[in-house]
């Protein structure tokens, strides 16, 4: 699996603006932040963003709804949901990896977090 | 240059927008079939626009686009995200966009037939649906329905939803076998969802070009009187059977043996005439005059209604005249949604029109069908595009203004006369005028080279390809660091 990556400075050009930072909830008090940057066909891309200390996992992509509700199966099979946390988000990247889509896991730590507009 | 997709921003809002291309030598006939599919998007208050593409890769293989989402659509955009392949033969999948992430339904033979024709990181479904259409029937329909069944449940349409009880005409009984199969065999592992618009928005009438010919010959013939519109409000749909089946007996259909594939739709009147998959001199041979008439091109269903509309009012001003309306081939066989309200104001435009008609300065071509500016006001490049080019200029020109290039574009409806004036006025705004053609005839840059003082660059779509918003983007440079 791969090891996530420390700071923004990994993606330099994805820098959140301050609307979707409110809009995802990542204005909070959080400490650190993990996300996962997904890139889709024709151009596009999508985030989920699990807060450690919420334990929530977010996204800005209706067509993970389903992979939501109906839980994904981790390494040892067993199925997970949102509400499993960090077990569910690092299965997510497993399955979106080995599902073909190219995907790069990115920490957010209050350090590195980008001056917003 | 670094990847386009690391310049895109995130959609933030939920928003779905898919692009489905449907594969296959007989998808011409799918019609009841796509349609199905596509009323059950609409009824889910998605946007949809649909587009049949000439042949393309394997000779004879002919390409349905079709386009949803949660916003207003112009193009059938670029690339595809799901390609249900409903080929007996291995096709070439290198022509069709699909890129890693995408999604393919097909009944792939044994894989030793065939050396890996799907290209890296497309995420494959098979759905044997040449197996599960033989009992009863077995019909290449069947094998469409097996097809939509699974991929309705792999993008989270409500199955209950689609099978509405007006799906007259489709055997649901093969529709059902895909949805079970895909239900029990198929572990989804795409993102594409077609998700219902969160905001509240108006209801949706899918029209096929057919359909809004003949709503915009003959819509003042209804018996509705001053509640038309009203009636349009509260029972939409048996609003449009009602007035579809009154426009069967106004509206005569013409057809020629020397244009094969060529239909003629003739008004009330017989002075507005719509011409769909022809060349404009047909239209000559079909007015019961001896002049030139005045000929106009649509851009979608949605504008088709507007120019008859216009077109009918030009002809009380100026009854000796003939009006024809050109649609062109991709445009023939197109459907598309409009939103309620647009068609409810199209409509009034019509009735405010009939009875000003006479007490007003009679209207000139220019002054019913102006050109449409928009963009920058003073901008680099200045796109202009008559027809089905229109819709693709106008995503490129959103996609241009995402990146703050300064761009700006001109659309014209009137072919004949020629809007010279308007584009002399345009040209003088721009530093240089790009013409989008929708095919390689290059018909436009000439006129526009022998009529005005500029002469213009051109975008064209490759042999065989249709235009996309981002050929566009790409092929004048602008995307280039």
């Amino acid at each position: 699996m791969q090891q996530p990556l420390d700071g923004l400075a990994a993606c330099p050009r994805w820098t959140p603006t301050a609307p979707e930072q409110r809009r995802l909830g990542t204005v909070s008090t959080a400490k650190r932040m993990e996300m996962l940057v997904i890139q889709l066909p024709r151009g596009r891309s999508a985030v989920v963003q699990f807060d450690p200390a919420r334990s929530t996992t977010v996204t800005d992509h209706c067509g993970f709804r389903a992979l939501l509700e109906y839980g994904i199966l981790d390494w040892n099979g067993h199925r997970c949901f949102p509400a499993d946390g960090h077990r569910f988000f690092s299965a997510l990247y497993d399955h979106l990896f080995l599902s073909g889509y190219r995907v790069r896991w990115l920490t957010w730590t209050p350090a590195a977090r980008p001056r917003t507009w | 240059m670094a990847p386009l997709t690391a310049w895109l921003p995130v959609r933030a809002d939920q928003e779905c927008d898919v692009v489905i291309a449907f594969l296959g030598r007989r998808v011409a006939e799918l019609t009841d079939e796509i349609e199905f599919f596509s009323k059950a998007l609409t009824d889910q208050g998605l946007h949809v626009l649909s587009r049949l593409s000439a042949p393309k890769g394997t000779v004879g293989t002919a390409v349905l686009r079709l386009r949803a989402a949660t916003h207003p659509l112009h193009s059938v955009g670029h690339g595809c995200d799901v390609l249900v392949c409903l080929e007996d033969d291995v096709p070439n999948f290198s022509g069709f966009g699909l890129q890693r992430g995408s999604v393919l339904l097909w009944d792939a033979p044994d894989p030793g037939q065939f050396h890996s024709p799907v290209p890296d990181g497309v995420i494959t479904y098979r759905v044997p649906h040449r197996a599960l259409s033989l009992s009863p029937g077995g019909q290449y329909t069947a094998r469409a329905l097996v097809a939509l069944g699974a991929l309705c449940h792999l993008l989270g349409l409500g199955v209950e939803a689609v099978r509405h009880p007006r799906a007259h005409g489709i055997d649901l009984w093969h529709f059902d076998t895909g949805v079970e199969f895909a239900r029990r065999h198929l572990v989804k592992r795409d993102v594409f969802y077609l998700a219902p618009p969160t905001r509240t928005q108006a209801r949706h009438l899918l029209l096929t070009m057919s359909q809004a010919v003949k709503l915009g010959l003959a819509f003042e013939h209804c018996d509705c009187g001053s509640d038309c519109l009203h009636r349009l409000a509260s029972s939409t749909n048996q609003w449009l059977i009602d007035h579809l089946s009154r426009a069967d007996h106004l509206v005569s259909l013409l057809q020629s043996g020397y244009h094969p594939g060529v239909r003629v739709y003739r008004g009330p009147e017989g002075r507005v005439l719509a011409l769909l998959g022809g060349d404009e001199s047909i239209l000559t041979s079909c007015a019961d005059q001896s002049g030139e008439p005045t000929v106009l091109v649509a851009s979608g269903v949605a504008d088709a209604v507007r120019l008859l509309i216009a077109g009918r009012r030009l002809l009380r001003a100026h009854p000796e005249w003939t009006v024809g309306i050109v649609i062109e081939d991709c445009l023939a066989a197109s459907q598309e949604s409009i939103a309620e309200d647009r068609l409810a104001d199209l409509l009034s435009r019509a009735s405010l029109s009939t009875r000003s008609c006479n007490s007003a300065v009679p209207p000139t071509t220019a002054d019913l069908f102006p050109s449409q500016r928009e963009g920058d006001p003073f901008a680099d490049i200045g796109y202009v595009a008559w027809g089905a080019a229109q819709g693709v200029v106008r995503e490129a020109v959103e996609l241009c203004q995402q990146f703050g290039l300064p761009v700006a574009a001109l659309y014209p409806s009137v072919r004949h006369p020629f809007p010279t004036a308007e584009l002399e006025t345009f040209s003088r705004t721009v530093r240089r005028v790009v013409v989008v053609e929708g095919d390689r005839a290059e018909e436009y840059s000439r006129r526009i080279a022998r009529c005005c003082s500029f002469q213009p660059g051109t975008v064209r779509p490759d042999p065989g390809h249709a235009l996309s918003p981002m050929d566009i983007f790409l092929r004048e440079g602008l995307g280039a660091p």
